[in-house]
């Protein structure tokens, strides 16, 4: 009989054998706290892993209402009826009666309590771990919006979302991901906007995630994606709670992470990397205007730098004399050709970036004064490069800084236009315009155009894309689905 | 073939027009004369071509799917290769134009050969994202070349001289029919809507519709622009492309050449990719049947350019007109009366 | 992937390896060029811009005096001459930026066919003005005048301040192979002064000053001579195409005017069988410098005044031959019954002239 519960994965009657089970499941680790102790005279057992559980909750919790039971001849099924029947110890108690869930609780910041004698336990909640206070939006400042960040804990950015919509409508679903790490995902929609083909569509797509581990958003957006040979990405991400709630208030499904302060969103549009959360609090003219400006730098920071060579080294015609004269006079001391002295600086430009997101704040600085002063004087100064280059590059580099999040995107455009440009002018930055035009026109990105509304045009919509118009509009209640060369609703419909 | 309903009649609209302003634009008219011959021919050409359109058009309107599949049931991959064969000889003629275009305005900055390559490669892989990317590209490279006008025009310091536009003589008869088939020819339109039809998700009447009233507008207003800004000039500029721009000069852009051919080689990859996309359409493996017709058309491109054959070939003009009656008129043309017939004897039959 | 990196790596090999086709530093940028007859063919002087070593001061460049110079080089044709050139600086030679066209008078009658061809395969701006000029090109190119270097800038305000105040027609490449591409065509290119003989009176103005004061009359197959600034003036008001200009009317004293805001219309009709253009002139002028004399009509002065130089304009168009005014396809499109005369555009042609100025 206890060889058929052992092999069946289920708790043994014998406390000392599912303590060393349990041990040797975690391989002796070292933060696998066991407390041994007698309850009315019957052997009993509080496993924990240490830093998951805050101990004096647990001891008021659960070692005083347990210490307190007393009862003659007590039996390990009268201090197991105490337990699972009789007492209260947490708003979050499970009975257990396998050997998974007990490793499963426990890795979950849970107090497992096992009985000696019986074939079930109890995972009583007393998570206690150290977490980051909810902090600031860092990737995504503001001006007027909230300063509150999603949180590395899960149940805090779920606790975040609802305090702004306080619906009962909002649904979250938890899920499970990553072959060792278990990580929880959590579903995030509103009942009755989001498309129910969108949400099954994003349950099954989560549910094929091969990863062993969920350490970020990168990790389950490739899986939700479903587009690889595209260059665009139809699964946006966020750290902010309030641009969260208005994306899914549109109809989207945004999926939460425990332990990444990142919400992956989707379907995700090419527009919405020129929306920030002051338009819907500036002006209209003035939101407008800095869509406009945001719009400008993307192509600024990919197209510049390409067709900047493209005609200084084949379409001189195109630029006006006195640029050109400009150009030409200071590209006479410098000694390498324009086309490599680009690549140069972009290179340079990317190495100081990285450096700086890398490097903790308090040296950050440091080699912004280190690049300015390498590149912007001596680099000109000893005619290794011209200055006009470093201009180009200075307006390209601050308007890439206008639309993080096609950061990736930008950067490699630049550079391919800039090899392009080089080898074959305007023919070849055309050309790959064309290949990444329909490339971003071809990407769906759950059966929503990425490129909408611009293409397909959707005239309902466009008081919020390329203008800014109304500050009543977006309360109209459209949502993705509503787009035209959406095909959810008809996919659902089917 | 497949079924796929994909795009909006507005798409497919811009599409053909994009198509065939691409060609209007590279092709090298010799000794302009007077613009109204040229606009009255393409007046007339064009009601041609919408009474030509009818059976295609019917024939999508009535809920028609695939003209070859219903032509040849199972055995349309035959007929299909006829379509596949024709767009390939048009984008190697239309990369060819393109090649002879960068060659004779653009020498220094690419050889032929490497237009050619790299213009079909960009096609190929326009093409292989399938016609939904396609489609929606067109539209943005339509508002592209929509803005690029504006500010040319805008920036123009040409100024309209109407003493250009004379009356029609005698003599003009000879304009207008050459004209007048030369545009005939071109409008391979035809086939290209009969086949990507099958991709359309409705409107049939409005994407040909559409079609029709555009082009017509968008060619005639370039033509009376030409006529009364430039007039013979046309014949020195040589590309219809680069006329639009010879006069327009800014404090920003001196000069509108390049910017001019950086907008119609997009649209020329966009274009070479529809084509090349009709002629994978019998094929399966899509990435591998996007590379064969591209390769096809490389090779005939590169034959066309080195031998200095010309478009206008009369060759070559028959074998495009053959391809836009076969294939573009009479195909549909039977298809629709075998509908009919079906349909009648299914309601014989009911009956 | 793979893929892709080795895409990557070819496209770095061939860019580090120098395969671009032309290097910004390897041109040389063409401002304005002259056209001289010399024992090979022509001789063209080039004025170029050599900034690259003297702005080492940073700060804006342009051409100015200091950063052009001009280049000669000799040839049968002009590509000879450009070729020519290309060997003696070793640069790629750049004429997209060229502002101004300057050809010598000596040069001779047949050789503008052969330059309009050239103009329309090289890089240059077809909106381009084209000159003539009095004595050696290259002497007016290289010209030092009291205002400083005669600059392809200068040389090209002159001639579009005169063009614009319609004391010459405008003469861009598009515009004159137009109109010289039929017999009986003729096209007045503006004559660039480099020196002006003064009146004895007036010794006090400088001997070295440039100006648009002729036009020399051009055809398919030559020239017809030249024609004075007030000829222009009236061939711009019966062409349509003039806007605005300065007049200066003596009654019974001497008054300067600016006439602006013209409007010219030019209509064709049946007069029995010849035809009858009639051009009707409005604009609005205002005094620049009141008339001495008292009681003058300044206004009627100025519509007899213009009356006058259109007159001129007729008379020296029909004495040559030459229709500098457009008669020819005005009566193509609008009298096509009519049988022109092929030598003479303007013969059994009636012009009827009304001038209507009103003051500001």
């Amino acid at each position: 009989m206890i060889l058929m519960i052992e092999k069946s994965g289920g708790l043994l009657p014998r406390l000392e054998a599912d303590i060393s089970r349990i041990k040797s499941a975690f391989g002796n680790s070292a933060d696998l706290n066991i407390v041994r102790l007698e309850v009315s005279g019957v052997r009993c057992a509080v496993l924990t892993l240490e830093g998951m559980v805050k101990s004096s909750s647990l001891a008021k919790m659960l070692f005083e209402p347990l210490m307190g039971f007393e009862k003659k001849n007590a039996k390990p099924a009268d201090v197991l009826r105490f337990l699972l029947d009789e007492s209260v110890f947490s708003t979050e108690q499970t009975p257990i009666s396998l050997l998974s869930e007990a490793e499963e609780k426990l890795c979950s910041g849970f107090a497992v309590v096992l009985v000696h004698g019986c074939t079930s336990g109890l995972a009583i909640s007393a998570q206690g771990f150290d977490k980051r206070a909810v902090s600031e939006p860092d990737s995504e400042p503001n001006v007027k919006g909230t300063r509150e960040a999603l949180s590395d804990s899960l149940r805090t950015s779920m606790a975040l979302i609802r305090r702004r919509i306080k619906s009962p409508r909002l649904r979250f679903e938890l899920l499970k991901a990553g072959k060792i790490s278990n990580t929880e995902l959590c579903l995030v929609y509103i009942d009755g906007k989001a498309p129910k083909r969108l949400i099954a569509r994003a349950k099954k797509r989560l549910e094929k995630i091969k990863s062993e581990l969920i350490l970020t958003s990168g990790n389950i957006i490739p899986y939700l994606a479903e587009n690889g040979g595209s260059f665009f990405s139809g699964v946006s991400t966020t750290e902010r709670p309030d641009v969260l709630c208005a994306k899914i208030n549109e109809g989207r499904i945004g999926v939460l992470i425990d332990g990444v302060p990142f919400a992956a969103v989707c379907p995700a549009l090419f527009i919405e990397n020129f929306q920030a959360v002051d338009d819907y609090a500036d002006k209209p003219y003035y939101a407008t205007y800095q869509r406009w400006i945001r719009f400008f730098a993307f192509f600024i920071s990919s197209l510049l730098p390409g067709l900047y060579v493209a005609s200084a080294v084949y379409h001189p015609e195109v630029l006006s004399r006195s640029l050109l004269l400009n150009l030409l006079a200071s590209e006479e001391r410098t000694p390498y050709p324009l086309v490599a002295e680009m690549f140069i600086v972009i290179v340079m430009f990317e190495i100081l970036r990285e450096a700086g997101i890398r490097l903790p704040r308090s040296i950050g600085g440091a080699v912004s004064i280190v690049g300015g002063l390498v590149i912007g004087d001596a680099a000109v100064t000893s005619g290794l490069i011209s200055a006009p280059l470093l201009i180009i590059i200075g307006i390209t580099a601050t308007s890439a800084f206008v639309v993080p999040s096609l950061t990736p995107q930008m950067s490699m455009l630049r550079i391919f236009n800039v090899i392009l440009g080089g080898l074959t002018g305007f023919f070849g930055i055309a050309l790959l315009a064309a290949a990444m035009l329909v490339n971003a026109c071809a990407t769906d990105s759950f059966a929503v155009p990425y490129t909408a509304p611009l293409t397909p045009f959707t005239r309902r919509a466009f008081g919020d894309i390329l203008t800014k118009f109304s500050a009543v509009r977006e309360n109209v209640g459209e949502t993705v689905e509503d787009l035209n060369g959406a095909e959810i609703k008809k996919e659902a419909e089917n | 073939m497949t079924a796929e309903k994909k795009i909006s009649a507005g798409q497919l609209m811009l599409l053909l027009l994009l198509a065939r302003v691409m060609h209007t634009m590279m092709f090298r008219a010799d000794g302009f004369e007077s613009g109204l011959p040229m606009m009255l021919g393409l007046l007339c050409s064009t009601a041609v071509e919408a009474v030509a359109a009818l059976p295609a058009v019917i024939y999508f309107e009535k809920g028609g799917a695939d003209i070859p599949r219903e032509l040849f049931g199972k055995n349309s991959a035959a007929f299909s290769l006829l379509y596949t064969v024709y767009f390939t000889v048009i984008a190697g003629g239309t990369v060819a134009l393109f090649a002879e275009f960068m060659q004779q305005e653009f020498s220094k900055t690419v050889s032929p050969t490497a237009a050619t390559v790299l213009l079909l490669i960009a096609a190929a892989y326009c093409a292989s994202l399938g016609i939904e990317g396609l489609g929606r590209a067109g539209t943005a490279v339509f508002w592209l070349f929509a803005i690029m006008s504006v500010l040319m025009v805008t920036v123009s310091e040409g100024s309209f001289d109407w003493l250009n536009l004379r009356p029609l003589a005698q003599g003009d008869g000879e304009t207008f029919s050459r004209y007048f088939v030369e545009s005939l020819s071109s409008s391979w339109w035809l086939p290209m809507f009969c086949v990507l039809g099958a991709n359309l998700k409705s409107g049939a009447k409005k994407a040909v519709g559409g079609y029709l009233v555009l082009k017509l507008v968008i060619i005639e207003t370039l033509l009376l622009l030409v006529t009364l800004v430039l007039w013979r000039y046309i014949d020195v500029l040589g590309y219809p492309i680069l006329a639009l721009g010879a006069y327009a000069k800014s404090d920003f852009i001196q000069r509108f050449d390049a910017i001019n051919m950086f907008v119609w080689a997009i649209n020329c990859a966009l274009a070479v990719g529809v084509y090349i996309f009709i002629c994978t359409k019998p094929f399966s493996r899509k990435k591998l049947s996007c590379a064969i017709p591209a390769a096809l058309a490389g090779v005939f491109a590169l034959f066309e350019y080195k031998r200095g054959l010309r478009f206008d070939e009369p060759w070559l003009l028959g074998f495009k007109l053959g391809g836009i009656i076969l294939l573009g008129i009479l195909a549909p043309l039977c298809a629709c009366i075998k509908m009919k017939v079906k349909e009648y004897i299914s309601k014989g039959a009911e009956e | 992937m793979k893929r892709l990196f080795c895409g990557v790596l070819v496209f770095l090999a061939m860019l580090l390896s120098g395969c671009e086709a032309g290097n910004i530093q390897r041109r040389v940028v063409v401002h304005a060029l002259g056209i001289d007859r010399s024992k090979k063919g022509y001789e063209v002087s080039y004025q170029v811009f050599s900034g690259g070593e003297e702005s080492t001061g940073g700060g804006p460049v342009d051409a100015s005096e200091s950063t052009v110079v001009t280049l000669l080089a000799e040839g049968r044709t002009l590509y000879e001459a450009e070729e020519s050139l290309r060997l003696q600086t070793g640069k790629e030679i750049f004429l997209g930026d060229t502002e101004l066209v300057v050809i010598s008078e000596q040069v001779g009658e047949d050789a503008l066919s052969e330059f309009l061809e050239y103009f329309r395969n090289a890089d240059i701006y077809l909106g381009v003005n084209v000159v003539y000029c009095r004595g050696a090109a290259k002497d007016t190119i290289g010209a030092k005048l009291n205002q400083g270097s005669a600059t392809a800038i200068l040389l090209r305000g002159v001639v579009e301040t005169a063009i614009e105040n319609s004391r010459a027609c405008s003469s861009r490449i598009i515009e004159i192979s137009n109109a010289v591409e039929f017999d009986g065509e003729a096209a007045p290119i503006p004559i660039l002064s480099l020196e002006r003989e003064e009146s004895e009176e007036d010794m006090s103005v400088s001997d070295v000053t440039l100006g648009v004061f002729d036009s020399l009359l051009v055809t398919k197959g030559g020239t017809l001579g030249e024609i004075d600034e007030n000829i222009a003036i009236g061939a711009r008001l019966l062409r349509g195409d003039a806007k605005k200009l300065a007049l200066t009317v003596r009654g019974s004293g001497v008054a300067s005017l600016e006439i602006d805001g013209l409007k010219i219309r030019r209509e064709c009709s049946f007069n029995g069988t010849a035809p009858k253009i009639k051009v009707t002139i409005c604009g609005r002028y205002s005094v620049k410098s009141p008339s001495s004399g008292e009681g003058d009509d300044i206004g009627g002065l100025a519509e007899r005044e213009l009356l006058n130089l259109c007159g001129l304009a007729y008379e020296r168009s029909y004495e040559s031959g030459g229709d500098f005014l457009r008669v020819k396809k005005l009566l193509k499109k609008y009298a096509q019954g009519f049988s022109m005369n092929p030598e003479n555009a303007l013969d059994g042609v009636g012009f009827e002239v009304f001038v209507s100025l009103s003051e500001y």
